[in-house]
């Protein structure tokens, strides 16, 4: 420790480089890794659970669903499924309409998106202290728990706006669930990005739902065409279940 | 030995109950041997984090065929799904070739 120190010194004396510099250099290359457990559940039905990951770079917040994959530069890249943009205030998120929109398109909506009321209710989970928090977002009621010891108004994805950290939480109805299930510094050996953003939320939840119902009169078109089709004929139980309410 | 008697007795009495009545046992097996349901369950996780319930209840008269044609159905789901946002599956899915006229 004190040879870095001693080293870091003598780079800026040697070089006159601006010691603040140097502490970016030195410190400001690792971001913050969250790893969240995420759980689908309905009734009647096997449980479906997932890995989820919030990036926290700065003043930029990345959110994805699965580990992500190691390019050829030793850099991991995912699809951003949400970006939150605190120094611009907008989150970006991901919403293809194939093929008109590829996977690349993405949507701005605001950040942040949601109004809380915190409650004077408190939990210890895995040794973070957490308040309690509901909104009604969309369609649906969540309620969750913050740390009020990670001072980090950020979560999973478009979770946030809360005095810390969004630990834990799920909707009213107990279908979709997360968890907070570790917490660390990383390196940042992360290439996260999005691609173009072509509207607002208003102008993307008006072309999803006249996509949307596209995709179900082809649907219901291949059922006509061939009512014996293994993949779309009877037993064939396709059912579309979103965060936010898109088709009202 | 009392005791024993009785208990032999009940266990005569119910044997025959059994074998000379049209006992709802062996309907029920009939029942599922003329026909099998099989639900095979799943979830596609989309990754703007939104699901679609892929599963499938198929009948067959056999229970191997049901579960195959229900399993075969919802990887089909899987697929179907994964091409409509844009995606292309995974080779391990197996997936059918699709025409550009037939792509979702």
């Amino acid at each position: 420790m004190m040879k870095k120190i001693i080293g870091i010194f003598v780079i800026c004396f040697l070089g006159f480089i601006p010691i603040s510099k140097i502490y970016a250099f030195v410190y400001g290359d690792s971001v913050i890794k969250i790893t969240y457990k995420y759980s689908f559940t309905e009734p009647g039905r096997p449980e479906y659970n997932d890995e989820e990951f919030l990036i926290i770079d700065g003043n930029k917040s990345f959110f994805f669903i699965g580990e992500g994959k190691k390019g050829k530069d030793g850099k991991i890249n995912a699809r951003v499924s949400q970006m939150k943009d605190w120094e611009n205030h907008n989150l970006y998120f991901m919403g293809p309409m194939y093929p008109e929109y590829s996977l690349d398109s993405y949507w701005s909506d605001s950040l942040p998106a949601m109004k809380w009321t915190i409650l004077n209710q408190f939990l210890t989970i895995n040794n973070n202290y957490c308040q309690k928090a509901v909104t009604t977002f969309r369609g649906r009621d969540y309620t969750v728990f913050f740390a009020v010891n990670i001072p980090i108004q950020d979560g999973p994805w478009k979770f946030c706006g809360l005095p810390g950290l969004i630990v834990m939480g799920s909707d009213s109805k107990g279908i979709f669930k997360f968890e907070m299930t570790n917490f660390e510094k990383v390196p940042n050996e992360f290439n996260l990005g999005i691609g173009k953003v072509n509207g607002d939320y208003n102008r993307y939840k008006t072309l999803f739902k006249k996509w949307h119902l596209r995709r179900l009169e082809k649907d219901k078109a291949r059922k006509e065409a061939d009512p014996n089709c293994l993949g779309c004929g009877e037993g064939s139980n396709v059912r579309y279940v979103f965060y936010e309410n898109l088709l009202d | 030995m009392k005791k024993l008697f009785i208990f032999f007795m009940a266990v005569a009495v119910s044997t025959f109950a059994f074998a000379s009545s049209e006992t709802p046992l062996a309907k029920s097996i009939l029942k599922s041997v003329s026909k099998c349901t099989v639900t095979a369950y799943g979830t596609y996780h989309y990754p703007n984090g939104n699901n679609v319930d892929v599963s499938c209840t198929k009948s067959a008269s056999s229970c191997a065929q049901a579960q195959a044609d229900a399993a075969n159905c919802r990887d089909l789901n899987v697929c179907n799904a994964v091409r409509s946002f844009g995606l292309e599956p995974s080779p391990t899915l197996n997936c059918p070739k699709v025409s550009e006229f037939e792509n979702p």
